[in-house]
């Protein structure tokens, strides 16, 4: 049995419908994100299994009790707020027992049991802090400790870490997950942020326009994305839009501008669809000259526009010869840079590429 | 050099304006406070040659000022502590849910700031005989409470509008019942909004001279109304006197408000921030 189980969760809001039958599960333990944009029902939906909105249609089960109806100090749930939501004028360790208190752990047991949530965050020590004296990290890791400590059947995360700095966000992400895992607690996290997502999540549910589009570890969302959206959404793409020539046995053949290419099929594609090639940036190799060529099915003609110097990485900004501007990736290893308009050749084979269907009008 | 000149000259009239205004405020006080302590008992050159205390005397011995003050003090003790409560209780409401007719209420709660008080206190003269209320103390009490609870109402309604609500989700997903979370993390972020509208009720309410004119009766009447009917009857400097003890009843108001809120956080940023 699941520990989480959406089923055809619907709900509108003056109808503007924000989660469109929706359905997900999450086991025991696992980390799950709801990633998407802004406005693609992530944060709805989080609401719904925290209690603060009704769906008008389907079932929430926790522990294989439907709780759709039941108000939110009714449920098990342990929630970190994007802006962490601490009470300004309690202490760390009276923040941390609010929780406690109200479900009704003994009197007794409770500072105890704040000092193991804290020490779990590593904040020993700073339960008579308030939260106004403490950083946005620490801040974020009692709301965490808060959560945590009631034991919740399922805890919510809205953006963990979108209010803090890129350096600060990469190591709390680290810690989050250890906290995370070492707590053994079915977790959702909503984030807009694909890297968080792919970081923190076992798995990924994606969101779009209300509408799930796939659900899958992010390994397979990545290499295996079944819709234009996902590929998109999860990490960089170069697109070369044509039509469908030939499908079978997952390959694709698609007649593009730069002629025709052939790609992997990771989902269903109807005959004769406007469909696109999706490249991503690593998986193209640049060549400055014949060297290495043999070792590609297709080879495409292009001139340099910008080289980014990105550290670890170069960012190659190509615009082939028929017109189409590409990006590429390549690890910095040292060799010299290629000169603006140099000519080089554009190397990939067939499975480096993912034929999708482009989305109709009014999608995506 | 004459832009300089010019702003010398600007700035002085400004300072000027300002001290101005300020005497204009304070003399009127300077002069009530030392006629207090005038022996004189008729109105004679300023400044007095003779000073006494006589004046407080007359007021701590007349039982008819103490009467006044017991009313007072009564009437407004009672119409702060209903109208803080309701007051709080409304703007809640008011703050946290949306339902129709919900401005309409806001507008009803305010009005009584923009309505004269003779108008209130002449209409809450007819609906108390109308309920048959004739005794003077339920319907003093009455008319204060509809004159404070303005007051109540927006402090405590500015100071929630600060409120992050997020702070009630997050009460209400630890396990805490609405309830539990109002009283637990709503209203004590509010409190200073909450105690600045009680404040400012009481002192109103202290204040009062209109409606309470209308609702005393012959035997039930209120400080200010005493002071009034007296100056009528007999003008001597008693009121001086009383003005004086009004002033240090309130400078010691806003001692105590410095001390346990910090004066600029109630009266400014504190109604919003909570």
């Amino acid at each position: 049995m699941p520990a989480l189980d959406l089923q055809d969760i619907k709900k509108t809001f003056a109808e503007v419908v924000a989660v469109d039958r929706a359905s997900f599960t999450a086991e025991a333990g696992e980390i799950i994100a709801l990633l998407g944009p802004s406005g693609c029902g992530k944060t709805t939906t989080l609401r719904m299994i925290a209690g603060f909105e009704t769906p008008d249609s389907g079932q929430i089960l926790i522990g294989g009790k439907d709780v759709a109806l039941r108000r939110p100090y009714e449920r098990n749930i342990g929630l970190v707020f994007q802006d962490y939501a601490l009470f300004p004028h309690m202490t760390v360790a009276d923040n941390i027992g609010f929780g406690m208190k109200h479900r009704g752990v003994a009197r007794g047991e409770i500072p105890t049991r704040t000092a193991d949530a804290l020490a779990r965050v590593k904040l020993s020590g700073l339960e008579r802090r308030r939260p106004s004296q403490l950083s946005g990290g620490q801040q974020q890791r009692v709301a965490l400790a808060r959560a945590l400590v009631t034991e919740p059947d399922v805890m919510l995360l809205d953006e963990p870490l979108s209010n803090l700095d890129a350096k600060l966000r990469h190591q709390l992400r680290v810690e989050l997950r250890e906290i995370l895992s070492g707590a053994e607690t079915t977790t959702i996290i909503v984030t807009h942020d694909q890297e968080e997502a792919m970081g923190l999540a076992d798995r990924i549910v994606v969101m779009n326009g209300g509408k799930i589009e796939q659900i899958g570890t992010p390994q397979e969302l990545y290499a295996r994305p079944q819709t234009y959206f996902v590929a998109d959404f999860l990490g960089g793409a170069n697109w070369l839009p044509g039509r469908l020539a030939a499908c079978a046995d997952g390959r694709a053949q698609v007649d593009t501008s730069v002629g025709p290419i052939s790609g992997r099929a990771t989902a269903a594609l109807p005959p004769a669809a406007p469909v696109a090639l999706c490249l991503r940036p690593e998986r193209l190799a640049v060549l400055p000259d014949r060297t290495g060529a043999e070792d590609y099915e297709t080879l495409l003609p292009a001139e340099v526009e910008l080289v980014e110097h990105l550290g670890a990485n170069l960012r190659y900004w190509l615009k082939l010869t028929s017109g189409e501007r590409l990006h590429a990736e390549a690890k910095n290893l040292g060799a010299p840079l290629p000169d603006r308009k140099a000519p080089v050749q554009v190397g990939f084979n067939a499975e480096d590429g993912i034929v999708l269907a482009l989305p109709q009008d009014g999608e995506a | 050099m004459m832009r300089r000149y010019g702003d010398l000259a600007g700035l002085t009239l400004y300072a000027l304006l300002l001290a101005i205004a300020a005497l204009f405020a304070l003399v009127p006080i300077v002069v009530s406070i030392v006629i207090s302590f005038d022996d004189r008992t008729f109105i004679g050159p300023f400044p007095p040659s003779e000073f006494s205390l006589r004046w407080y005397g007359e007021f701590l011995s007349d039982s008819y000022y103490h009467e006044g003050l017991k009313v007072s003090l009564l009437v407004s003790g009672i119409a702060t502590a209903v109208s803080t409560t309701a007051g709080v209780m409304a703007a809640v409401a008011l703050d946290r849910f949306q339902f129709p007719g919900r401005n309409v209420i806001q507008a009803l709660l305010v009005s009584p700031l923009v309505i004269p008080t003779v108008v209130i206190g002449f209409a809450m003269l007819m609906f108390a005989s109308r309920l048959g209320i004739i005794d003077g103390l339920p319907r003093l009490i009455m008319g204060h409470i509809i004159i404070t609870l303005p007051y109540v109402v927006r402090t405590t309604l500015a100071s929630l509008t600060g409120i992050r609500p997020t702070l009630y989700e997050a009460a209400i997903s630890l396990g805490a019942t609405p309830l539990q979370a109002l009283w637990e993390v709503v209203l004590p972020l509010a409190r200073t909004g909450i105690f600045a509208g009680a404040i400012f009720a009481f002192v109103m309410s202290f204040d009062e001279v209109a409606v309470s004119l209308f609702l005393s009766d012959p035997f039930t009447y209120t400080l200010p109304v005493a002071l009034l009917a007296q100056m009528r009857a007999d003008l001597n400097f008693t009121v001086a006197a009383v003005s004086v003890i009004f002033l240090l009843f309130t400078i010691l108001l806003i001692w105590v408000i410095e001390r346990l809120v910090g004066l600029d956080r109630l009266v400014g940023q504190g109604i919003y921030r909570g």
